[in-house]
């Protein structure tokens, strides 16, 4: 496995610091069960850190077992009134059939306008969920054969003591794990994960591709979520994510600032992992500070859960008391 | 490593001690004009402990702003003029003795540059010329200075910092030197007594501070600090160590100047209500302060208008780093816009005022006894004439004060035979244009009136598509109200870089647009 943070040139052996980040947010995915956790991790500079720890929180999801056709067939059911997406056309879903799923087309309003044009009939189709590539509108693909996530072996070797990959995964979009860009702009953080590749079994893609994240068009599968901590959106709907993957102070204090404003939204049971950058102005290190002291009376320290950071990384954990 | 070099000297010593004496007085009891004064030889103070100043005239102009003996012993008392007399005659024996600090540090420079060491040296832009007249072989790129620039350098060897480590105020640097070093030795030259700042060097993370670990440090390893921030520290003393009773030099510690500084200042603000503020720097190297508890307009562009892109809020409740500074320049009768183009006064004024910079260059320490004898108390007075005389930009430069403005035209017009100054209330009519450029004139005595910003909330919020197409990725631009609208006037955009919270100002420096620079005064 061959690392790079210029854009797609001069690969090297993945680094310590980038290993630790991939393990821990490896780890930090498999210890969801056990009360919330907040983990603050610092960096001696900006880097693509937190894309790394939510690359190894992404990877753990990918040995969880998929969803069946079954339960999406049960989940298609409970949302019918929902209008479904294949490609550009309208859907509405009737039901299963042996397996496969029976839609029906949704004829546009416009298309009706001119009345000398004979009313169209709705068309029905029946097919595998797998290849219809169906979604619900401003979401990604619930599940797609065609629009698998590529790039197997990069994941497979990110984490070699990891579980085994099941390749389900790869076909269902997922909203567990979720990544706060930068409060400067979603673009910010972005730009460092296009900048950062990986390569392994002659593939190389970068970090942004491997995440999976929406960039625009919504026909893609995508297991990782992008909160925007200025306009405070998440970039598709989905279940509330379990790990939250935060980039810089600001974002930081935007998804606890939410966190706390209620007892039931998208933060308020997610484990929280925030990555730092040390060369952050004073101001911002002096809020940060407080705001941990604020929560340290929620929240226990845990010196025990993760191996020792590398020279120049430091990471402090808290749990909730309950 | 810490490589720490602390450098004694027993005349300083003394000059500082004589000039804590004096500072103490103003502040207790000057008036306005005697506290600005204050506040120069404060900054003349800070300076020499931050910035290795060659020890010439400078101490002494310093020391003569306060006037002369018979005025400081009238107005003072015994004890401050011998305190004045004694730092004068300290500040003309320096002179001939040198600074020692640009001795050692020269010395160091020349012998890393000697042996290909890569060095860099975090200074503030404005003291790098004091570093090149100590090494003419020192370039730009040999100087650091902010967080951007030392966040994107590449790694060298040795890191030269001048002064105490300290997050705010003079000789402030990021807390990153520590936490984040890109370099394998910080050689830090300070004066003796002068301390870092407690908590400097944070790690927010775990709450560790290199300075409190390496301040509490026995040579034992320390159990729960971080590896990030592990330091070890090499401490050497340099200059007058010796103790000579019979010369009067003692072996004793120099009390930390700028935690004397801090503690009479606060003193000062306590008792002039002075008010905590938050100084909103713009990407354009201007900034205004506002009182922390008063609300402000922000534009986010990231945002449309449902999801809130004005907002009315404290400068202190909100990240406003990559939103706009809004600053209404609205009033309900016809004002009209604040536009450099159309400025009238100041190209006169300053027209007047670079002719006779040109045509009397030697004659600047005419011009500034001129001002001087006018109240213009201001420290490198020769140096800020030809600023005066810069074109407007974002604002006008020119003299903060209604005073020194009209002093300055005065003697233009007095003693340089300036006619076009005297006409009827000139100086009024050029001061308002001052004003306005710097965004004060109009909010002046309804900055409390909550109705008067809702209203300029209400028409920003009708101006929202104009706002979107004026803004074409500039730092900068005005949105101007048409005419149909009840109020008139437009609205100044400045994108904020980053807000400074925890400063005390007096009433007088709110809610004005400057250079960044310009504030450094008010950090202590």
């Amino acid at each position: 496995m061959k690392f790079t943070e210029t854009d797609g040139t001069c690969f090297e052996c993945l680094p310590e610091w980038v290993n630790y980040l991939l393990i821990t947010g490896y780890d930090f995915a498999g210890y969801i069960n056990k009360g919330q956790k907040i983990s603050l991790i610092s960096m001696p500079c900006d880097s693509p850190g937190a894309g790394l720890v939510a690359f190894g929180a992404m990877r753990y999801y990918l040995s969880a077992q998929p969803l069946s056709g079954e339960e999406i067939h049960r989940h298609l059911e409970d949302v019918k009134a929902r209008m479904l997406f294949s490609g550009k056309d309208m859907y509405r879903y009737i039901g299963e059939d042996d397996g496969n799923a029976v839609i029906e087309e949704i004829i546009r309003l416009d298309k009706r306008r001119n009345p000398k044009r004979p009313k169209k009939e709705p068309i029905t189709r029946t097919a595998s969920l797998k290849g219809l590539d169906l979604r619900f509108e401003d979401e990604t693909i619930l599940v797609s054969s065609n629009k698998a996530l590529p790039n197997l072996q990069i994941y497979e070797q990110l984490v070699p003591q990891g579980n085994v990959i099941n390749e389900g995964t790869l076909q269902q979009s997922h909203s567990a794990v979720c990544m706060a860009g930068k409060r400067k702009g979603v673009s910010v953080t972005k730009a460092l994960l296009f900048d950062t590749y990986f390569e392994a079994g002659g593939k190389k893609a970068s970090l942004h591709e491997l995440l999976s994240l929406v960039d625009g068009a919504l026909d893609v599968v995508s297991r990782v979520t992008m909160y925007n901590a200025r306009t405070g959106k998440i970039d598709r709907p989905g279940l509330p994510p379990e790990i939250v993957v935060v980039d810089g102070i600001d974002a930081f204090l935007k998804i606890t600032e939410e966190m706390q404003r209620s007892s039931n939204n998208n933060f308020s049971g997610a484990n929280i992992v925030a990555v730092i950058d040390r060369t952050e102005k004073r101001e911002k290190l002096d809020s940060l500070q407080t705001k941990v002291s604020e929560l340290r009376q929620w929240y226990e320290p845990d010196l025990q859960e993760f191996s020792a950071p590398p020279k120049g990384i430091a990471l402090a954990t808290y749990f909730k008391r309950i | 490593m810490l490589d720490r070099r602390e450098i004694f000297s027993n005349l300083f010593g003394d000059l500082r001690k004589q000039i804590r004496v004096i500072l103490e007085a103003m502040y207790e009891g000057g008036n306005d004009h005697e506290i600005e004064i204050a506040h120069e030889l404060r900054n003349s103070l800070s300076e020499w402990l931050t910035v290795p100043v060659p020890f010439d005239g400078v101490l002494i102009n310093a020391l003569q702003l306060l006037g002369n003996r018979d005025i400081i012993e009238r107005r003072w008392g015994d004890e401050v003029v011998r305190a004045f007399e004694a730092a004068v005659s300290i500040a003309e024996s320096m002179q001939q003795n040198g600074n020692p600090m640009r001795r050692t540090l020269g010395d160091e420079i020349e012998k890393l540059l000697r042996e290909n060491t890569s060095i860099r040296i975090y200074a503030h832009p404005k003291s790098v010329e004091y570093f090149i007249s100590l090494c003419n072989t020192l370039t730009e790129e040999h100087f650091l200075y902010g967080y951007d620039v030392y966040s994107a350098s590449k790694s060298f060897d040795v890191l030269l910092k001048v002064g105490p480590l300290r997050s705010v105020g003079w000789g402030k640097c990021p807390d990153a030197l520590l936490t984040s070093p890109r370099f394998r030795i910080l050689t830090q030259f300070v004066w003796s007594g002068s301390s870092d700042e407690e908590h400097f060097g944070l790690d927010p993370v775990t709450g560790a501070s290199v300075v409190d670990v390496l301040a509490s440090k026995t040579g034992m390893a320390l159990n729960g600090v971080p590896d990030a921030l592990k330091w070890s520290l090499k401490n050497t003393r340099i200059g007058d160590t010796v103790n000579d009773p019979e010369n009067g030099i003692k072996d004793e510690p120099d009390e930390d100047d700028f935690s004397f500084l801090f503690r009479i200042k606060s003193r000062y603000a306590d008792v002039n209500r002075e008010r905590s503020a938050a100084l909103i720097k713009f990407v354009n190297a201007y900034g205004i302060l506002i009182p922390s508890r008063e609300e402000v307009l922000v534009y986010d562009p990231e945002k449309n208008e449902e999801d809130g892109a004005i907002e009315l809020v404290l400068p202190t409740g909100k990240h406003l780093e990559g939103c706009f500074f809004v600053l209404p320049m609205i009033e309900i009768a016809d004002f009209g816009e604040v536009h450099v183009e159309k400025i009238k006064y100041s190209k006169i004024w300053k027209g007047c005022l670079a002719d006779v910079i040109k045509s009397h260059p030697e004659d600047l320490s005419e011009l500034s006894r001129l001002l001087r004898m006018n109240k213009v108390g201001l420290q490198n007075l020769k140096g800020r004439l030809p600023e005066w005389c810069n074109p407007p930009s974002t604002v006008i430069p020119a003299p903060r004060k209604w005073e020194h403005f009209n002093a300055l035209i005065a003697v233009l017009s007095e003693h340089y035979n300036k006619h076009e100054l005297l006409a009827d209330d000139f100086a009024k009519k050029a001061w308002v244009e001052i004003r306005r450029s710097r965004g004060n004139a109009i909010n002046e005595g309804r900055e409390e009136s909550r109705t008067q910003k809702e209203l300029e909330f209400d028409l920003l919020i009708k101006l929202m598509s104009e706002i979107v197409n004026t803004n074409t990725g500039r730092d900068e631009f005005i949105v101007p109200v048409a005419p149909d609208h009840d109020l008139q006037g437009s609205y100044r955009f400045f994108l904020v870089e980053s807000v400074e919270q925890g400063l005390v100002v007096p009433d007088t420096v709110l809610r004005e647009i400057h250079s960044v620079t310009e504030f450094d005064i008010w950090r202590g």
